[in-house]
């Protein structure tokens, strides 16, 4: 079923609307669930709660992309639900290790009195995206919104780990000197 | 910030960004291991474009500077330094101190800063560059070309500042600049951009003038040239052995000795007035190299009859793949920057037909844009190949509008020396040789393959380059079009 008539489900309020969004995205979203909880239960609770968020917003949303819709929904989820998790528990999955280089753009300390709104500095990273290279910002994004291993990244492309890394390490401090240079201090 | 808040806001950006990532994320098949095979193979490449200009003699010049020999230099080109790659730094091998990081950082602040610099500044010259290529390599006709752009455009670049008048805006308009200011600032940028000696990496674009001791140049234009293009330059005796013998020097020590084939016939006769000499010297890994047990002999079919050949092979590798109407191609990454790409004609369309054709360079332009790509199991196989050619460009150049410079009625090289009124560039040669290798060994299996490149393809594709092919070597940012080299080869 395509991604509209998946969407017309939702809108007329028929049930069928998660089974055909489950049978067409179960595996995209573990994916992205799975990545960042690193455990496969708390990845089927973070997607499970995506399709009652997406029952509930849909209407009055009517998304034109239904997977960037959804995984945006699980992504969110997924984090919300790492926080929750202990530290003991956190560890070790691929979204702990890609915060870890995330250290290099920002200073990892709270900061009560932020001067900006979250969805400015999505913005701003959005324009730094554009700004570079189709095959960095993929590699960036793969890595950074989807956070998935650097070793599937290389697979994936056919070139070194080394090079995924390599590659990773500028575009995160190209980020960096563009988001200081438009006055978000991080 | 929190680094999970930041990674929360990495949530909030476009959906649109989102969804060409998750895109080409779903098209590129995933491998359940990443290849085994990595360590490096050395590229090598390096072209000399020489040109001879043709005048009487003048008056005696005093040396800026002098040598103990009877050649003087009258300035020096002075290259800056580059921060050196860090291993464990930039690739997470090896434990990493505090000032592996501080170097680390150094070098990265320094690439991302060369880059935003050169950001495209080549755009400007996309028709001179492609144009260029299209006619020199179109004109292989059987036998192996090698020619680098990037080169041409410096060579002229310089020519033009020793110019004034038609045979100076007859450059700038091919070149595409709107002025010689515009063109020192887009020539000094990329040549920063494309200079690089940072242990992973090497890439010397080198200028000289060979100017004769008994004529007088203006020093302002020869320090311009030093501070804005990296150009030396020499004074002696026209046509003696030690002027030629110091020449030669130049050139071997620029191209790093690979070119002696040709440099040991360069000669400066005792009537050129002046020689302007342009290098380019790459040197780069590969980011995984071929294993020689791999290679086997086989037969590449060139266009004189079939010959044997050494072929490096790679089998399950998970690579981009390109096509267009009448091609296919790959690109090999180098170590950190930079790429060949190995384009290979369909069966029925020749390398040099190929060359002419514009969809190839927009492949080269566009990069990993390019729509039509793929992301298959692809075995390679390919020729070890060393593939060198001397190109006279005097005719080519002149099909591009550049042809006053020729003409001594037209050419005015004052702004050089007022003892060059009435001189005319007499030739201008280009000598390029390109060469891959590998180090290692085992064997694979040599197969021969047909696909047609309009055609999207199967999950697996096998490349086999067992007959003529072209390759460039250029950068692989999107921001910056720099086509190092350009070559056919149509015998390995």
């Amino acid at each position: 079923m395509n991604d509209s008539d998946i969407v017309a489900l939702y809108w007329s309020r028929d049930e069928a609307a998660v089974r055909e969004t489950q049978q067409k995205y179960q595996g995209y979203l573990m994916k992205i669930a799975c990545n960042i909880l690193y455990n496969r239960e708390d990845g089927q609770e973070a997607v499970n709660d995506t399709y009652m968020k997406a029952w509930n917003a849909m209407p009055p949303h009517k998304p034109d992309l239904l997977s960037v819709f959804l995984g945006r929904i699980t992504r969110q989820l997924s984090i919300d639900r790492w926080r929750g998790m202990t530290r003991e528990k956190r560890g070790g999955g691929e979204f702990s290790l890609s915060l870890d280089e995330l250290s290099d753009v920002v200073s990892g300390q709270d900061d009560a009195e932020r001067s900006f709104e979250m969805s400015q500095l999505s913005e701003c990273i959005g324009t730094y995206l554009r700004g570079i290279s189709a095959e960095k910002r993929d590699v960036f994004l793969w890595r950074y919104y989807f956070c998935d291993p650097i070793r599937d990244i290389a697979a994936r492309r056919g070139e070194s780990e080394a090079k995924i890394k390599s590659m990773l390490f500028r575009v995160r401090e190209g980020l960096k000197q563009h988001l200081e240079k438009e006055g978000f201090a991080l | 910030m929190r680094e999970d808040e930041f990674s929360e806001a990495m949530g909030g950006i476009d959906e649109e960004l989102i969804a060409a990532a998750e895109k080409s994320r779903e098209q590129q098949k995933k491998r359940s291991k990443a290849p085994l095979w990595i360590g490096v193979c050395s590229v090598a490449a390096c072209a000399v474009i020489a040109s001879a200009v043709l005048l009487g003699m003048g008056k005696d010049n005093p040396p800026i500077s002098t040598d103990s020999s009877n050649v003087h230099r009258l300035a020096q080109a002075v290259y800056p330094e580059m921060p050196k790659f860090n291993v464990p730094y930039s690739t997470g091998i090896g434990s990493c101190t505090e000032e592996d990081e501080a170097q680390g950082r150094e070098w990265s602040r320094y690439k991302i800063d060369v880059e935003k610099m050169a950001a495209g500044r080549t755009e400007s010259a996309r028709n001179f560059l492609d144009d260029s290529m299209k006619l020199f390599l179109s004109d292989a006709d059987g036998k192996n070309a090698v020619f680098s752009p990037i080169n041409t455009y410096m060579a002229l670049a310089v020519a033009a500042e020793t110019a004034e008048g038609s045979g100076r805006q007859q450059i700038l308009d091919a070149l595409g600049a709107g002025s010689i200011e515009e063109l020192r600032d887009s020539a000094g940028r990329l040549w920063s951009y494309a200079y690089s000696d940072d242990g992973l990496t090497t890439c010397v674009l080198g200028n000289s003038l060979w100017l004769r001791d008994d004529s007088e140049y203006d020093a302002d234009t020869l320090q311009r040239l030093a501070d804005s293009y990296y150009a030396s330059s020499f004074s002696g005796k026209m046509g003696s052995e030690e002027y030629d013998s110091e020449l030669r020097e130049w050139l071997n020590e620029q191209t790093g000795g690979f070119l002696t084939g040709y440099t040991d016939d360069v000669r400066l006769s005792p009537e050129t007035v002046l020689g302007l000499y342009s290098t380019v010297y790459f040197s780069a890994q590969w980011d995984d190299r071929f294993r020689e047990e791999n290679n086997t002999q086989g037969v590449f079919h060139s266009p004189d009859g079939d010959v044997q050949a050494e072929f490096m092979n790679w089998t399950d590798v998970s690579m981009s793949y390109f096509w267009g109407k009448d091609f296919a191609a790959i690109a090999l990454h180098f170590e950190d920057d930079g790429m060949m790409w190995l384009v290979l004609p369909d069966e029925d369309v020749t390398a040099e037909e190929l060359a002419q054709d514009s969809e190839l360079y927009g492949l080269l332009h566009d990069g990993y844009e390019w729509e039509d790509r793929s992301y298959p199991e692809v075995t390679l196989s390919i020729p070890k190949f060393d593939v060198s050619a001397k190109t006279e460009l005097k005719q080519g150049l002149q099909q591009l509008g550049i042809t006053d410079i020729f003409d001594s009625e037209r050419a005015d090289f004052t702004p050089l020396s007022e003892e060059l009124d009435g001189a005319a560039v007499g030739s201008i040669d280009q000598s390029a040789r390109v060469m891959i290798d590998e180090d290692g060994c085992t064997a694979a299996s040599y197969v021969e393959i047909e696909y047609v490149g309009a055609a999207p393809p199967d999950d697996k594709v096998e490349f086999i380059l067992d007959r003529p092919f072209l390759f460039f070597i250029t950068d692989d940012s999107n921001d910056v079009y720099m086509p190092l080299f350009g070559g056919v080869v149509n015998h390995p």
